[in-house]
């Protein structure tokens, strides 16, 4: 499935782009530049062999691993991707931490006390999430919390997560964190609202079966009942979203990448996307391509492990 | 109580301070990244100021735009079409090898040539031959005379050999003469540069530079508000500009750029042929209104291609004022009269309507809806389109368009403000003007090297292209700077240069 999946992304990317009405040529030269100059950028890019050649050009060299190199950053494309993944990599963690730690105790406690008004703030809480645009919420945050407070760094990545922690220093690990704090957050906000509410009804909904009742009937702790049975059982769908919800994170890093400047590669493809830099969108789509079907199939086999009724034949 | 520990510990790690550091350090903001820092494919403005900062030119422009000695200490013109430079003795560059004309001589080869691609190679292509006659001297031999070319000779002069060694890869490490050196790049976040103890000035104040790239307009302001950083510029939204122009905080400067925002009329479109239709949409253009209320008087009204604040700026220009009646009177003029009472003036059976187009951005949109509006009342139907650069850019060169909003920048010479623009065929041409004065008078002013001769000549283009509207010249751009009090000694440049941090010091 992975294979097929890859190719039919780089093929319609590969169609997309040069169908679309947009020249890097003419970017790259610039408004000074002549008509004689676009067109030796536009050869010298190989933009004017027949498209079939340049896409077997392409996947023969992408099944090499070569990438090419970026129009306007002049650099590898796996290079740049290597450079700003893992930052990207970091935010998404960092949110699905954030989610997992904010939207599950949320949804818990809104279907334990389900129709109180604890459960009414939940729910509100999760509304709010659902519907706040991310730019407004990040912007708004940084003015509160850097302008106003001063507490947290205004913009960036600062040393950076994983960097921090393999060289061990606190005070690295302290200014990364409080550098990813608003941008994590701001992140997370739709998921937090969505898992709580997935969280909530998969909750109550396995609250009102038979085992149970039974298990209630048999003495156990309510929140034995809750957090034993309950919970667990609830955990699959609660995984599957979760799963799919750090696609999205991955994905849809971009408006948080901008607004924080945060040295991604949602923001590198989106910089690449408006000036036309066909190897960097190409290789970069096709690597986020490749990330969600590996993420999609590591959920797909984590039900195996989670419930034992299902295993793969 | 193990809980507790941890939410303490954590929030300790989250409110610890940053590092304190004994050196001086400069921290910058700037909105893209630079694409390259080999100076002769510089394209973008961020890739501008590094080349100011790690390379010198021969020649630098001060903030009048005249050429002052940089890694040359003299020139002269010995003939219309040979300019001999005097070069600097004693000059390194950072990896320490010695600076001499064969510098000069590489760096301006590989620009010229075809297959080196240089975004800016239209600028040097007169330039026939760069010859050394001395390890000291230096000679430029061109085809033609051509008198902005010290204009163009402040681009950085790079190390024969390294260049040549690293090729491609001399652009992620260059290697220069000038003030700071690159200490580390990472790519899209930042920019950190260290001084050069051995610039030929006398090594910086500031011990180091650090460069952030923040895209975002407001998160950047914001940033240097709550002193995460020290110093920005342009692009700033034009709102907080008023809002902080008196801010005991900040020193705010501005001044003006070397660009315009202008409209530009499609003369391939029938309807934009007659030169009255012309003038009534500029007499239409509210210029004060879009200057004071949509840019908040960070851009001034523009009247022509003469920029104020340059040597070739004349009061004298003319323009077609704000009229609405006079309008009016010029469309009926020319024969157009709303017949079918629909509210939009038609001739022939053809509505007076034309698609207005510009690239996404807020200010330039709201632009557009204003002209809308205004056009709207003395009945021309205008509609607006606003999509993604690539695509609008792409329409404007192959002339599909009727009305663009666009802008120019870096017009550091009048020549490069026209000659591609205006004249017959001109490659930036993109609405087929063409008037055999105008050919004439910019060719002149190419070749024409007494000042104030080429003043007239540009005047005198200017108020014709003024008087023919081809272009309807909106906006004269503004460059604002905004910094923390403690840097001193920081140049604000019309070009937008930062070069005066070689000498600049900074202490908070």
């Amino acid at each position: 499935m992975f294979i097929p999946v890859v190719l039919g992304v780089l093929t319609i990317v590969f169609i997309t782009l040069r169908s679309v009405p947009g020249d890097p040529a003419a970017i790259f030269v610039g408004p000074e530049g002549s008509a004689a100059d676009r067109l030796r950028v536009t050869q010298a890019l190989g933009l004017d062999r027949p498209l079939p050649v340049q896409y077997g050009i392409y996947v023969w060299r992408a099944v090499q691993g070569d990438f090419g190199r970026s129009i306007f950053l002049r650099t590898e494309v796996s290079q740049l991707i290597r450079d700003t993944f893992p930052a990207t990599l970091e935010l998404a963690v960092l949110a699905l931490i954030a989610t997992v730690l904010i939207a599950v105790p949320l949804g818990m406690l809104a279907a334990v006390k389900a129709n109180t008004a604890i459960d009414f703030v939940a729910t509100l809480i999760a509304l709010l999430g659902v519907s706040m645009p991310i730019f407004w919420f990040g912007v708004l945050s940084i003015l509160l919390f850097s302008l106003e407070f001063g507490w947290l760094p205004s913009f960036g990545r600062g040393p950076g997560l994983f960097p921090a922690i393999s060289s061990g220093d606190i005070g690295m690990v302290g200014q990364a964190l409080r550098h990813a704090f608003l941008p994590s957050l701001t992140l997370a906000i739709t998921s937090i609202a969505l898992v709580a509410r997935l969280v909530r009804s998969s909750m109550l909904e396995i609250l009102g079966l038979d085992y149970v009742r039974t298990a209630r009937a048999k003495g156990a702790g309510e929140r034995r009942v809750v957090l034993r049975h309950a919970f667990r059982n609830a955990l699959l769908s609660v995984i599957t979203v979760l799963g799919l919800q750090f696609g999205t994170l991955l994905g849809g890093a971009v408006v948080t990448e901008i607004i924080f400047a945060w040295p991604g590669l949602g923001r590198l493809i989106v910089n690449a996307i408006s000036q036309r830099d066909f190897p960097l969108i190409q290789g970069s789509v096709i690597f986020v391509a490749v990330m969600i079907s590996a993420i999609n199939l590591l959920v797909d086999l984590s039900y195996a492990w989670i419930n034992p009724k299902i295993r793969y034949v | 109580m193990r809980y507790f520990r941890l939410v303490l510990v954590l929030t300790t790690l989250l409110l610890t301070a940053a590092t304190v550091s004994a050196q001086t350090v400069l921290r910058a903001g700037l909105d893209v990244d630079a694409g390259t820092m080999d100076p002769r494919l510089a394209r973008d403005t961020s890739a501008a100021r590094m080349q100011e900062l790690v390379f010198n030119g021969l020649v630098t422009l001060d903030a009048s735009l005249v050429p002052q000695p940089d890694l040359a200490t003299s020139w002269e013109f010995t003939s219309p079409t040979e300019l001999v430079f005097k070069l600097r003795e004693g000059v390194v560059f950072h990896d320490g090898s010695a600076f001499d004309a064969d510098d000069v001589v590489y760096t301006y080869s590989t620009l010229v040539e075809e297959d080196f691609a240089a975004p800016r190679r239209s600028l040097y292509t007169p330039i026939e031959e760069v010859v050394a006659n001395s390890p000291l001297e230096v000679r430029f031999v061109l085809s033609q005379p051509y008198a902005p070319v010290l204009q163009y000779l402040d681009m950085g002069i790079v190390p024969s050999d390294v260049a040549e060694n690293l090729g491609a890869d001399f652009g992620e490490q260059p290697v220069g003469t000038g003030p700071f050196a690159l200490a580390e790049w990472n790519r899209g976040a930042t920019i950190r540069l260290a001084a050069n103890d051995d610039y030929f000035l006398g090594r910086p104040a500031i011990d180091e530079i650090v460069i952030n790239i923040i895209p975002d307009n407001n998160v950047r302001l914001i940033a240097l508000e709550s002193g995460d950083l020290d110093l920005i510029h342009s692009p700033v939204p034009p709102q907080d500009l008023a809002r902080l122009r008196d801010s005991p905080d900040l020193v705010v400067e501005t001044t003006t750029a070397l660009g315009y925002t202008y409209l530009n009329l499609n003369l391939e479109n029938p309807l934009l042929q007659d030169v009255n239709v012309r003038k009534a949409l500029a007499h239409l253009t509210d210029r004060e209104t879009i200057s004071e209320v949509l840019f908040y008087g960070m851009d001034t009204p523009g009247e022509s291609f003469l920029l104020p604040g340059t040597f070739y700026y004349t009061n004298d220009i003319t323009t077609y004022d704000y009229d609405p009646e006079r309008a009016t009177e010029l469309l009926a003029e020319a024969g157009w009269e709303d017949t079918d009472n629909d509210g939009v003036l038609d001739k022939d059976g053809q509505p007076l309507s034309f698609e207005l187009t510009t690239n996404v951005d807020p200010n330039r949109e709201q632009v557009l809806e204003f002209l809308q509006g205004e056009w709207a009342q003395v009945g021309i139907d205008a509609s607006v389109r606003v999509y993604e650069w690539p695509s609008f850019i792409a329409d404007v060169i192959a002339g599909d368009y009727q009305v663009g909003l666009i802008g120019w920048l870096l017009l550091n010479d009048p020549d490069r403000a026209t000659y591609l623009q205006f004249r017959t065929g001109g490659d930036s041409n993109y609405g087929s003007y063409s008037n055999p004065r105008v050919d004439e008078l910019l060719d002149a002013g190419r070749a024409e090297t007494d000042p104030d001769a080429r003043k007239e000549i540009y005047a005198e283009a200017a108020q014709i292209v003024t008087d023919e509207v081809p272009y309807i010249f909106l906006l004269n751009q503004g460059y604002v700077v905004m910094h923390d009090p403690g840097l001193e000694g920081f140049v604000v440049h019309p070009a937008g240069s930062w070069k005066s941090l070689e000498t600049a010091t900074f202490g908070n």
